[in-house]
């Protein structure tokens, strides 16, 4: 989770615990993606920062085959993970740096 | 008998130590009667330098809205230590230029080592940490270690890639085995020849093991992240394999998450090819 500015929240994101304004009333409720009109709300309020979710788009495989060919995909996966071993594979930071350099090496390849 | 740091120094005298202009300005900002004039004086007397300076601060790096003309201005709107870290940054690149590396270019080594300091930059005003504003000079000399070692031993850098290649060691055990000292043994050691502030010597010599920096730990912290995207992106290499070992500890520990990492990839793009050609070129 991380306290983040109302001026970077982007629609989509989780909140991760209740956000209140100065009295106290409830603006959205804990686990609620933001909305547009979630954003507006906030700013309206003068509520400065917001403590979300840890969330990435998801690394989708399928996706990126579609775009580039499955046989440079697949070797860009296993590519990753000896790239990553110093890395635990349960971490987020894992997820994150496995996409990036998937995305980066199948655009690098066209 | 076995290498020591300083003997790599020793075999490439020429690097042992920084450009006067480099340590007359140090001087003058630590003098209790430092002016702008005194200052601007020292940098103009080097055209070349004033005219890098002035293409730094009017590029992507900073994105003043308005162009700054001279050096006073310069002073005024960047202030003196950041006057100081891109004369540092300017003539260590400077020192090395036209030497011969191995296993990866000189290129190849300031791209990364861009790339890192920028991205550091990126991530630290994201967060609400606080942390020291010589951030980009840290990332920007975090492997200058390395530089050393693959210029005055470029053999047995190879060597060494070729271990953590084969028997799958991080790049640090891989020095260890093959020099019996790794790349941040280097740093401290040739930053203290340069005569470089211990804190940017801090930041940049123990990110791989943030927990030991004690009060700049957060910059540590943010240098290792960087490191860790900028090589799953590929902005230029520095031979190593594998990436080194990061965590969400580490991510935390700088108050952000993996979101955020995502965002600033976007403004890194924006500004990575104009930031390296304006220090570079």
């Amino acid at each position: 989770m991380a306290e983040i500015s109302t001026n970077r929240l982007k629609e989509g994101m989780t909140t991760q615990s209740e956000v209140v304004d100065k009295h106290g009333h409830t603006l959205i409720r804990a686990n609620e993606e933001i909305s547009k009109n979630h954003i507006t709300l906030l700013k309206m309020w003068g509520v400065t920062s917001v403590t979300v979710k840890d969330s990435i788009k998801e690394l989708d495989l399928d996706q990126l085959k579609a775009v580039y060919s499955t046989s440079i995909i697949d070797d860009l996966a296993i590519q990753a993970n000896t790239k990553l071993r110093f890395i635990p594979e349960d971490n987020q930071v894992y997820s994150f740096l496995k996409k990036t350099f998937i995305e980066a090496e199948a655009k690098r390849s066209k | 008998m076995s290498l020591t740091p300083e003997d790599l120094i020793e075999k490439c005298p020429d690097l042992a130590s920084l450009p006067d202009v480099y340590h007359k300005l140090n001087e003058a900002i630590n003098s209790p009667s430092c002016t702008t004039g005194i200052i601007s004086r020292i940098v103009s007397h080097d055209p070349s330098l004033t005219l890098k300076i002035l293409k730094i601060v009017n590029s992507a790096f900073y994105g003043f809205p308005h162009e700054i003309e001279d050096i006073p201005q310069a002073i005024v709107i960047i202030g003196l230590q950041q006057l100081n870290d891109l004369v540092l940054a300017h003539s260590i690149i400077n020192l090395f230029e036209n030497k011969k590396t191995a296993p990866f270019s000189l290129e190849e080594f300031w791209k990364f080592s861009i790339a890192s300091g920028l991205e550091a930059k990126i991530l630290s005003s994201y967060s609400k940490q606080k942390s020291n504003d010589r951030i980009f000079v840290g990332g920007l000399l975090h492997n200058i270690g390395k530089l050393l070692m693959a210029t005055a031993e470029p053999d047995l850098y190879e060597v060494c890639c070729q271990v953590s290649r084969d028997h799958n060691l991080s790049c640090f055990d891989a020095e260890t085995k093959v020099f019996g000292f790794s790349h941040m043994d280097v740093n401290r050691v040739l930053m203290k020849s340069w005569n470089i502030p211990q804190s940017i010597s801090e930041i940049s010599s123990n990110y791989l093991t943030p927990e030991v920096s004690n009060e700049l730990e957060t910059e540590s912290n943010f240098i290792l992240v960087a490191h860790g995207i900028c090589s799953a992106l590929g902005l230029g290499t520095t031979g190593e394999i594998f990436l080194p070992e990061i965590s969400d500890a580490n991510v935390r520990a700088i108050q952000l998450n993996t979101a955020q990492l995502e965002e600033s990839l976007i403004p890194l793009h924006e500004q990575f090819s104009e930031v390296t050609n304006t220090f570079l070129g």
